[in-house]
Parts: structure tokens; C-alpha cells; sequence
């Protein structure tokens, strides 16, 4: 693909909570590309949620530099910038602020005071882009959790953002409710000119991102494109993750006296060798 | 769960239900004050056949009104024995020190006692016909001159409007608490009150954790999306006054002429 100009970049970025030893993010650098999907991986504790709170200023940097959509965060720019960058949080239920699911796709537009009879409009489109109009006047104790996370993308549309976050957005829902979230996403990306930057458990769908960067401890270790990062195996299960599928195959295969070209194969390229292999047998 | 939603709404499209809830609370208010300056058979008359006529119009059945009175039952019946037998004036029937049964009594009695039956009849039909969200926003909506004396009116409004919105979660939040002490072998409902109380203690504790949680969260998600204390909101959802809100108010002018009307001189 080709490289875009940076939409986010971080510079030497340092998050110390007030009573904890160790700084939850220690000197992070790095850029992501605009209408890009990053992937951020790292286990539990790593600094994940720290990060994409920093970059929408609702924890304050200790040190370092941050820019979003082209703007310095600071106190002078943040409000700017939560208009420009979206955050989808992982429990469905603390973000759902409206009293039903029309009046939630509209508190973001209240807030930047967007006259009534375009709230009306922009709320209708975005409920119709996340396939949520039928539900516009339930409230959220009606709606399961996968409901609930796309009206808060709906929110977000709402306010027309360059970038969503989100941060394990779908490791609260049912594996349907998933599919569906990150389905939306997708589709959302590619209308909407997006910029996803994801938190993310599911190693599938990193494996399925443009780029992925991995923290560990408050540290970047590792950072680039998902066939480079898993081709390290060995070393992310050090740092506590799990591999692919295709990758964990692929190392009981060497085990065995089985090699196979190096780098990340998806499963349709493993599927391609195994065929290779077993015609050769 | 919805046993307990706040005031026992009952969807619906009636006439009643449409109205504008700023109306309908200040009505209700405004009929219970007029209730007390009826005196007479013909002024209780008027105010009960319209209490039934509202009623009727919220095409609501009959039984939902009588589980909003029956709560109160033993309070009416009490008040209402306290007029008998403490009233004097007319024929006294029997005396006893300060006891006595009169006529006076008796009439007072069965006037206290439709007062209170239509006082209650009418405030059920105000919470049954309007949503808890209709009712928090049109308070809100009264409350805007409170402005003028620095009250934070839309603070308050969206305070009550959360609250409400999380009613439904730590009510299953609760459960869940209560389910998961019980598989430990507590036993709610049982024993002796200190003993009662002491088994909601492990209940409140987690149930109370888990609501600052969810604040934490909720702050961070509406900081996200732009919510400042400090800034001027615009406003989604509007309460609009129709002309059948005017009608109804025409409708409580009437009824009030005619019970100044008919009360005695
Ligand atoms: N509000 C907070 N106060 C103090 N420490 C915190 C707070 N939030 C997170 N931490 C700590 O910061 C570290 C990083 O946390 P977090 O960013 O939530 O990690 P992740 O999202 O990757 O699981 C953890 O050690 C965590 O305990
Ligand atoms: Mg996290």
C-alpha cells in the first residue's frame, strides 16, 4: 500500500499515574499512517487503553509530544480534537449516555452544538449507516451489547471524525456481536475515508490490518507490517501473546522436519503450501 | 426488573398520553389543589366525574388504577375513621369522651374519603401515562427560570436523565450480587431484621463499586465526545405544546368555574 502522511504521530510520549511505580507508557514514538488500520497489541496492563486516553487528552502526558489530524494535543486544541478522533470504549453499557438510542447518536452533536434540525438529520444517517434505524427510539436496556457498540460508532459518524479508536471495542460481545461490529467498521473505513487505529485481542483481525504495533510494559517493542510481526513467533509469546493459527501451525511444522518459506502466511497461503506439500508427499 | 421501573408507565397513544408532560404535571398539581375546595355532594360530583373521565380517556383499564390505590388503602381507611369518629356537628349518634359518631362526621368522612381517591387516581394516571424520561425532561423544562438564580438547570436534567438510564443496569447488576451471595449461602428475606440487614451489606458494597466504575467510565466516554460542564449545549429532544395541550388547559378552566359554581356560598 502506499504510505499516507502521518494522522497521528507520538514523540518520546510519557504517562506516569499519580502512586504507581513503573510509568504506564515509557518514551513512546511512533506515526500512523491517515487512512490506514493499526492494530495495537500487547497484554494486559501493557499501557493499550493509557495510549489512545492520552491521544484524546483524558489522561495528561508526563512528557513528549502528540499530534492528531494535524493538531498539537494540548488544552487549546483538545475539544478540536475529539471532534477529529472517535473513541468506541470496550463495556458497551458506560458509554451509552442518551436516554435511547437516538437521543446517544445525538449527545455528541448537542455538545458541539449542532442546531436541531440538522442533529435530526445527521442522527438518522448515522443510525441508517450502522444499520441501527429500526432501533432508534429503544432504549439501551433493550439492545444487546453489539447493538449498543454501533450506535456508539453511530455517535461518532455523527460528528463526521477523521479517526476512530477503539479500544477492545468488541472483546465484551458475542462472537456474532463481534463479526457484526468490526463487519460495520470495515465498511465504514472504506465510505468514510477512515483512520482505525485498534486495540485488539483478536490476533485475526490484526493479522488483518495494514499495520500493527506492539507495547509491551509502557514500551514499543515491536512495530510494522502483521506478516513481518508474526514472523517473529517465538518472541510474541515471550511478551505474553498468542500467535495466529497459520503461525502456530507453521512452527509444529518445523518441529517436524517440515520448513516452509519464512514470513506470515494467512490461511489461504498456508492452505496454498499444505497443497504443495501433500501433492509432493 | 420492569416490576420496579419507576412509576409504573404504561405505553400507549391516547390522548392523554400524547399530551405535553409540562402541562399534564402542572394539571395534575392544579386539579389537586382545586380537589379542596370542593364541599359539597354537587362539587365532589364534578371533580369525580372528571376524574373519570380522564381516566377513561387514557383507555387504560380500570385495574392499574386500582393497584395505584390500593398501597394507600390503609392509609384512606385510617383518615377516614379519624373523621368519623372526631368529628362532631349535626345528630350525634353515640359519644364516648372525645369520641362521638355524628352526621357531620359520617359526611366528612365520605368526603375525605373521595378526595383521597381521586387525589391518588389522578396522580397514578400522570405516572402511568407519562415515560420517567417525559416526566425528568419536562421538570427540567420547569425549572429553566431557576436559571436566573445560577441553578444548573441542564446539569440537573442530564443527571436525572443518566440516573434513570442506569436504573435498568445495577437493577441487574443487583441480582446478579444477590445470586452469586446466595450460591455462598446467604439467605435473604429470613431472620431477624439486624440479620436482614447485615445480608444487604454484601450486596450494597459490590453494587456500589461496580456504580464508580461505571462513572469512571462514563466520564472518560462523555469527555470523548465533547461534554463540557462549562459550554452551551444545543438540545435534541424537545417537549412541544400542541393545541389539544391548550384544549386541556380550556378543559381544567371549566371545570373550575363550574366547581366554584356549585360549592356552597
Ligand atoms: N486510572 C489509573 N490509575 C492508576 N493506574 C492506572 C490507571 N489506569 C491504568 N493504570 C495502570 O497503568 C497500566 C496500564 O494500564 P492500561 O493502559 O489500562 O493497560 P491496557 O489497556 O493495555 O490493559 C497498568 O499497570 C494499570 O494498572
Ligand atoms: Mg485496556
Amino acid at each position: 500500500m502506499t504510505e499516507e502522511a502521518p494522522i497521528i504521530t507520538m514523540e518520546n510520549v510519557t504517562v506516569r499515574y499519580a502512586e504507581q511505580e513503573q510509568p504506564a507508557l515509557d518514551g513512546i514514538s511512533l506515526t500512523i499512517p491517515a487512512h490506514s488500520w493499526t492494530a495495537l497489541i500487547g497484554h494486559n496492563g501493557s499501557g493499550k487503553s493509557t495510549l489512545i486516553k492520552a491521544l484524546d487528552g483524558l489522561v495528561t502526558i508526563d512528557g513528549g509530544t502528540m499530534t492528531v489530524a494535524g493538531l498539537t494535543v494540548n488544552e487549546e486544541n483538545i475539544w478540536q480534537i475529539r471532534r477529529r478522533l472517535g473513541v468506541v470504549f470496550q463495556n458497551p453499557e458506560n458509554q451509552f449516555v442518551g436516554a435511547t438510542v437516538a437521543d446517544d447518536v445525538a449527545f455528541g452533536l448537542e455538545n458541539a452544538q449542532v442546531p436541531r434540525p440538522a442533529m435530526v438529520d445527521r442522527v438518522a444517517a448515522a443510525l441508517e449507516q450502522v444499520g441501527m434505524t429500526a432501533y432508534a427510539e429503544r432504549e439501551p436496556a433493550h439492545l444487546s451489547g453489539g447493538q449498543k457498540q454501533r450506535v456508539a460508532i453511530a455517535g461518532i459518524l455523527a460528528l463526521a471524525p477523521d479517526i476512530i479508536a477503539l479500544d477492545e471495542a468488541t472483546s465484551m460481545l458475542d462472537p456474532e456481536g463481534r463479526a457484526s461490529v468490526l463487519r460495520t467498521i470495515r465498511t465504514l473505513k472504506a465510505q468514510e475515508n477512515l483512520t482505525i487505529l485498534s486495540v485488539t485481542h483478536d490476533l485475526e483481525e490484526a493479522a488483518a490490518a495494514d499495520h500493527v504495533i506492539v507495547i509491551d510494559n509502557g514500551h514499543l517493542v515491536a512495530s510494522g507490517t502483521p506478516p513481518e510481526i508474526f514472523a517473529q513467533g517465538a518472541a510474541l509469546i515471550d511478551m505474553g501473546l498468542s500467535v495466529p493459527f497459520t503461525e502456530q501451525l507453521k512452527t509444529d511444522l518445523e518441529a517436524g522436519g517440515i520448513t516452509l518459506p519464512a514470513g506470515y502466511l494467512n490461511e489461504e497461503e498456508m492452505a496454498a503450501q499444505l497443497w504443495k506439500l501433500y501433492s509432493t508427499m | 426488573m420492569n416490576k420496579l421501573m419507576i412509576g409504573r408507565y404504561l405505553p400507549g397513544d391516547s390522548l392523554v398520553h400524547k399530551m405535553d408532560p409540562r402541562g399534564k404535571i402542572v394539571l395534575v398539581f392544579y386539579f389537586i389543589w382545586l380537589v379542596f375546595f370542593a364541599d359539597n355532594v354537587w362539587s365532589y360530583l364534578t371533580v369525580g366525574l372528571f376524574t373519570l373521565l380522564a381516566v377513561l380517556l387514557t383507555r387504560i383499564k380500570l385495574i392499574y388504577f386500582w393497584r395505584g390505590i390500593q398501597p394507600a388503602i390503609f392509609l384512606i381507611l385510617f383518615t377516614v375513621l379519624i373523621q368519623v369518629f372526631f368529628t362532631r356537628g349535626g345528630q350525634v349518634y353515640w359519644a364516648w369522651g372525645p369520641f362521638a359518631l355524628s352526621s357531620a362526621g359520617v359526611v366528612n368522612a365520605w368526603f375525605i374519603f373521595f378526595r383521597l381517591v381521586i387525589i391518588i387516581a389522578m396522580s397514578t394516571l400522570l405516572t402511568l401515562t407519562t415515560s420517567p424520561l417525559d416526566i425528568s425532561g419536562a421538570l427540567s423544562s420547569l425549572m429553566t427560570p431557576l436559571k436566573w438564580v445560577h441553578v444548573p438547570v441542564d446539569i440537573i436534567a442530564l443527571m436525572l436523565s443518566i440516573a434513570l438510564r442506569f436504573v435498568p443496569t445495577l437493577m441487574d447488576e443487583t441480582v446478579r450480587i444477590m445470586n452469586a451471595q446466595r450460591a455462598r449461602g446467604v439467605d435473604f428475606g429470613s431472620g431477624s431484621l439486624a440479620q436482614q440487614i447485615k445480608a444487604i451489606v454484601p450486596i450494597l458494597i459490590p453494587l456500589f463499586v461496580s456504580a464508580m466504575h461505571h462513572a469512571e467510565d462514563l466520564d472518560d466516554a462523555m469527555t470523548a465526545r465533547g461534554y463540557r460542564t462549562d459550554a452551551p449545549r444545543t438540545a435534541f429532544r424537545v417537549i412541544q405544546w400542541h393545541q389539544r395541550d391548550t384544549l386541556s388547559v380550556v378543559a381544567f378552566a371549566a371545570l373550575t368555574a363550574v366547581v366554584f359554581l356549585v360549592r356552597m356560598p
